[in-house]
Parts: structure tokens; C-alpha cells; sequence
């Protein structure tokens, strides 16, 4: 009887703890989405339209675009209008495109996400190896050479190295790979150099255990949920390079789509790529704590 | 070898704001055309060259550097000082002050940070002048850098909260205002001065980033990301390697500044 109530109470403690993580994403996603909308709203210009200077468009065309933007005037009645329509899959208008979102989105969503899918796995399998060489090979050599490596990686403007790489005619995902690789290493690195300094490692090591054995077993193991976790860092470093380097490679993804409506002041298109965006990120953030608790069979509540 | 690394950064830093400094007393200004010397090759003249419209290149890097590290350590400050106030606060106060915090926090963490950039920077008007191009960029790397750092705070802040020398201090009597002067800010000290140079790299970066979208410091005042936006446009470069100049020095600096450090997380 006890043991069925201990598995209802920690049923009940795995449910709490999942709900409080998806209402943390949705809250965090709509505050970032009316972050975006209010930010837009307020920015000069925002009244102005390049559509009202065409002599072509007849006067009702006029007066139907200065109703759209009126109706975009109040932010708040703007953007739960848009939230409606964007549950039912309707993204708007892009103003400065005059296309719909949706269609922009679909066409762009496939070249960054295999753009950010090579280069992330690239640099994520890159600094994981660097790491576990540094760590594994438990020499000076190897940790003197790619931790500054790691460091010369990190202070290069992903911008710049799209530059470079097209210049060298790469493939600008070497550039977004080189952006995540350092990040990567940097984490790893700190954590299985703790854990390699665990002493039952130091203890393993005395009664004969084999390097390969140790590594994979004793260091490597215990710390798999929080490595597991750095998949959080590749997604949000990888979509943060991949604004300049589509822009600068002339990849027509959601960076560059990012960048082309923050420069045309084009409302519908911002606000869909911010919810996006955050969406993505917030969705990698709270799937890490869920492995992260899982591996430690202990949720926080 | 991480102490030699750390000395050759620290020296290149110091030449490198040397140059910026003493160029400032040097004839001749980064927004000068020569028509005489349109894209010259390096002479004794122009040591790097001039671009096509005739400006000195040397001069032009040495202006870019002034303006990194000039404003870059200033916005750094600046989004130093508000992750102490916010973080201090919500660690220091906890309950709901905190929870507020924390998902402000992480709506701003969230967001990739170059994104934000590009938004808030590309919302401004556009006919601003240089020099406010300028505050404009830097100022919003500090406002839109804060998160990061004030989650650190808050943790320390959090912690010395819920220490046990705090809590004798208040069962002793201490006031909360008393405590937070004297307890709580000088135990951020330490944290603090780490987050403003890991602020410091990251605002150079962030800045060349703006200025290769094209949203960075404007005309005719130069920056290091505006020179190598230039660069786009070049082609023949294995042929003419000094125009690769501020790519170089874009990478070295925030490297410089990055090394520096080296050893100094260990140390604490």
C-alpha cells in the first residue's frame, strides 16, 4: 500500500514538474513574441510605407493599407489577433515582401535547419572529441594546444569566418561549425575534467584499470546526461551564427529572413521569426532539464 | 605555457592601444581621401595601403580599434553595473522579485543575442549621425548584455543570502540595508570583474558582427566590423593580403582579450 503511494506521489512530482517546464516555454515564447511586436511598434517609421509614395495603386488600395496599419496600432490587440491566426496556422502578411509568413517560412525553415543541422553536428562531434582527447590523453600537450585552439576559435566573428570560407569557396556550414565547436569543447572539457579528477578514477587507475576502460566507464559515463545537455549550447550558438553567415553567403534561410525584416521594419514577418526562434530554443532548453532530471531520477520541483 | 600565451596577449593589447592612443596625435584622419592614391598598393606613405575611395587604410584600423576599445570596455561596464543591480537584487530579495527576474532572464537568454541585436539596432531611425551610431551600438550591447552576467549575480547573491555568516549577522541585528552595503557588494567584487572581461571580447565580436550586417557604427566614422564589410566586395585578395588587415586585428584582439585571462579562473 506504502510503495503504491510512493509511486503515485512521485507520478504526481514527474507531472508537476513537466507542466511547470512547458508553461515555463509558452511564457517565455509569448513574452519573447510581444517583446518583438512592441519593440517594432515603437520604431520610427513604423507608420510610414513605402506602397503610399506608388502612383500606380488606386486610392481605395491606399486607404485599405493605412486601415491594415491602423489596425496595427494598438500592439497589444495587434498581437493577440496574431497569436489567433497563428493558432489556426495563418502567420499574416509580409509587408515588406508582400508575401504571406507562412510561405516565407516554409520555403526558409529547410535551408537553415540543414544548414544548422551539418554545421552544429560538425562542431558539436568536433568539440566533444577535442575534449575527450584533452581530457583522455591526460596530457599537457593535448590541453595546451586546444584549449587556446579553442580560444582563437572563439574570438572569430562568425561573420568573418563566412567571409573567409567564401572567399575559399567552403561550405558556409563550416563556418557555423567553427562558431559551436569552442562552446562545445569549453563545456565538455570542464566536465570531464572534473570528473576525471574524482577519486575513484585516481583509485581505478592505481589497481591497473586501462585508460580506455577508465575513460569510457569512470569519466566519461557519469557525466553523459550533462554532455547530453550541450546540445541546448549548439542549437542557440549554431541559429546565432547562422544569421551572418546566410547573410553574408547569400543563403536564403531564417537568418537572413531575420535580417531582412529587422531592416524592412516588416512587423508580421519579426514577430513570426522572434516566436520562432525562441520557440526552438526554449523547446532545446527544456527537453536538456528534462534529460538532465531523468539521468538523476529526481525531479526539481 | 599558459602564462607565456597570457604575457604575449597582454603585450599585444597594450601595442595595440598604444597604436590607437598615439594615433590620435598623427596627421592625417581615417575619413581623409587621397585622390592622388586611389586603392595604392603599401608604401612608406600609406602602410597598408588606401581603398578605393583613397583612405588611408592604417588610419582607418587605427580609428576602428579606438572605437572598440574605447566603447567596448564602456558597454561592458555599463551591462556589469545593471547585472549587479538586477541580479544582486533578485538574489539578495528572492521570492517573487526573484522569480520575475528569472524569466526576464531567460526570455532574454533565450533569444539568440545577435538576433536581438539586429532588431532593437535595426528599429532606430535611420539618418543618425556617427556619433551617435556609435553610443547607439554600444549602449544597446550593454543594455541587451545583461542576463548573462546578473544570472551569475544572482546566484552569488543567493548564496551569500542563505549563508551562515549572514544569518548570524542578522540574528546579531544587522539591518537588510546594512548587510547589502557591507556583505553583499564587496563578495561580488570578485564576480563582477570576471563578467566585465567576459563581457569585453564578446562586445568587440558582437560589434564587428553588427557591422558586416551593416547595422554597425555608419559613415564617415569607421569601425573594425564596417572595414571588413568592405572586404565583401574584394575578391583578389590572396593577391593584396594587407587589405586582410582588420579581419586580422578582428580576430586578434578579442583573442588578446580572452587570453589575458588565461589561469585567472583557475586562480579563484
Amino acid at each position: 500500500m506504502k510503495s503504491g503511494n510512493r509511486a503515485a506521489d512521485k507520478q504526481c512530482v514527474w507531472l508537476r514538474f513537466l507542466s511547470a517546464q512547458i508553461l515555463r516555454a509558452v511564457l517565455i515564447t509569448l513574452i519573447a513574441g510581444l517583446f518583438g511586436a512592441v519593440l517594432v511598434r515603437f520604431s520610427p517609421g513604423f507608420d510610414s510605407d513605402e506602397r503610399d509614395l506608388d502612383m500606380r495603386l488606386s486610392a481605395a488600395t491606399h486607404r485599405a493599407d493605412a486601415r491594415a496599419r491602423a489596425a496595427e496600432h494598438d500592439v497589444l490587440a495587434f498581437y493577440v489577433s496574431w497569436l489567433g491566426a497563428a493558432a489556426h496556422g495563418e502567420f499574416g502578411q509580409s509587408r515588406s515582401m508582400n508575401r504571406p509568413v507562412r510561405e516565407l517560412l516554409a520555403e526558409r525553415l529547410p535551408v537553415t535547419a540543414r544548414l544548422m543541422a551539418a554545421g552544429g553536428l560538425l562542431g558539436l562531434m568536433a568539440g566533444l572529441l577535442g575534449a575527450g582527447i584533452a581530457v583522455g590523453r591526460r596530457s599537457r600537450i593535448a590541453e595546451n594546444i586546444l584549449g587556446p585552439g579553442s580560444g582563437l576559435l572563439l574570438s572569430a566573428p562568425p561573420a568573418v569566418t563566412a567571409l573567409l570560407l567564401l572567399w575559399l569557396d567552403y561550405d558556409p556550414a563550416l563556418a557555423i561549425a567553427i562558431a559551436v565547436c569552442p562552446y562545445v569543447f569549453r563545456y565538455a572539457f570542464g566536465l570531464l575534467r572534473e570528473s576525471a579528477s574524482a577519486l575513484h578514477v585516481t583509485g581505478g587507475r592505481a589497481r591497473g584499470v586501462g585508460e580506455v576502460r577508465l575513460f569510457f566507464s569512470h569519466i566519461l559515463l557519469p557525466v553523459a546526461p550533462q554532455l547530453a545537455s550541450v546540445a541546448t549550447i549548439s542549437a542557440a550558438v549554431a541559429f546565432g551564427a547562422a544569421i551572418p553567415v546566410e547573410v553574408i553567403c547569400d543563403r536564403a534561410g531564417v537568418g537572413q529572413l531575420a535580417w531582412q525584416a529587422a531592416l524592412g521594419r516588416d512587423m508580421p514577418v519579426l514577430v513570426a521569426v522572434t516566436l520562432l526562434i525562441t520557440l526552438m530554443i526554449v523547446a532545446v532548453n527544456a527537453f536538456s532539464e528534462v534529460v538532465l532530471v531523468m539521468c538523476s531520477r529526481e525531479p526539481r520541483t | 605555457m599558459n602564462r607565456w600565451i597570457r604575457r604575449t596577449a597582454l603585450v599585444l593589447l597594450a601595442l595595440l592601444a598604444i597604436a590607437a592612443v598615439v594615433s590620435l596625435w598623427l596627421p592625417g584622419s581615417a575619413a581623409v581621401q587621397y585622390r592622388d592614391a586611389i586603392d595604392a598598393v603599401p608604401s612608406a606613405r600609406f602602410p597598408l595601403g588606401t581603398d578605393e575611395l583613397g583612405r588611408d587604410r592604417l588610419a582607418q584600423l587605427l580609428c576602428g580599434i579606438r572605437i572598440s576599445f574605447l566603447l567596448a570596455p564602456a558597454a561592458a561596464l555599463f551591462s556589469t553595473l545593471i547585472a549587479a543591480l538586477i541580479g544582486g537584487t533578485a538574489g539578495w530579495c528572492g521570492g517573487r522579485i526573484e522569480w520575475l527576474f528569472m524569466v526576464v532572464a531567460d526570455v532574454f537568454v533565450s533569444l539568440p543575442w545577435l538576433f536581438l541585436l539586429i532588431t532593437v539596432r535595426a528599429i532606430l531611425p535611420l539618418d543618425v549621425s556617427a556619433a551617435v551610431s556609435i553610443v547607439v551600438t554600444f549602449l544597446l550591447l550593454g543594455i541587451l548584455g545583461w542576463a548573462a552576467p546578473a544570472r551569475v549575480v544572482r546566484a552569488r547573491a543567493r548564496a551569500i543570502r542563505q549563508s551562515e555568516y549572514v544569518l548570524y549577522a542578522r540574528a546579531c541585528g544587522a539591518g537588510r540595508a546594512r548587510l547589502f552595503v557591507r556583505q553583499l557588494i564587496p563578495d561580488l567584487r570578485s564576480i563582477l570583474a570576471a563578467q566585465f572581461w567576459i563581457c569585453l571580447p564578446v562586445y568587440v565580436i558582437s560589434e564587428a558582427n553588427l557591422g558586416l550586417l551593416g547595422l554597425g557604427v555608419t559613415d564617415p566614422l569607421v569601425s573594425l566590423g564596417g572595414m571588413v564589410r568592405a572586404l565583401q566586395s574584394q575578391t583578389a585578395f590572396f593577391a593584396r593580403p594587407w587589405i586582410l588587415a582588420p579581419a586580422a586585428v578582428l580576430v586578434l584582439a578579442p583573442a588578446c582579450l580572452h587570453f589575458a585571462r588565461l589561469g585567472e579562473d583557475r586562480a579563484s
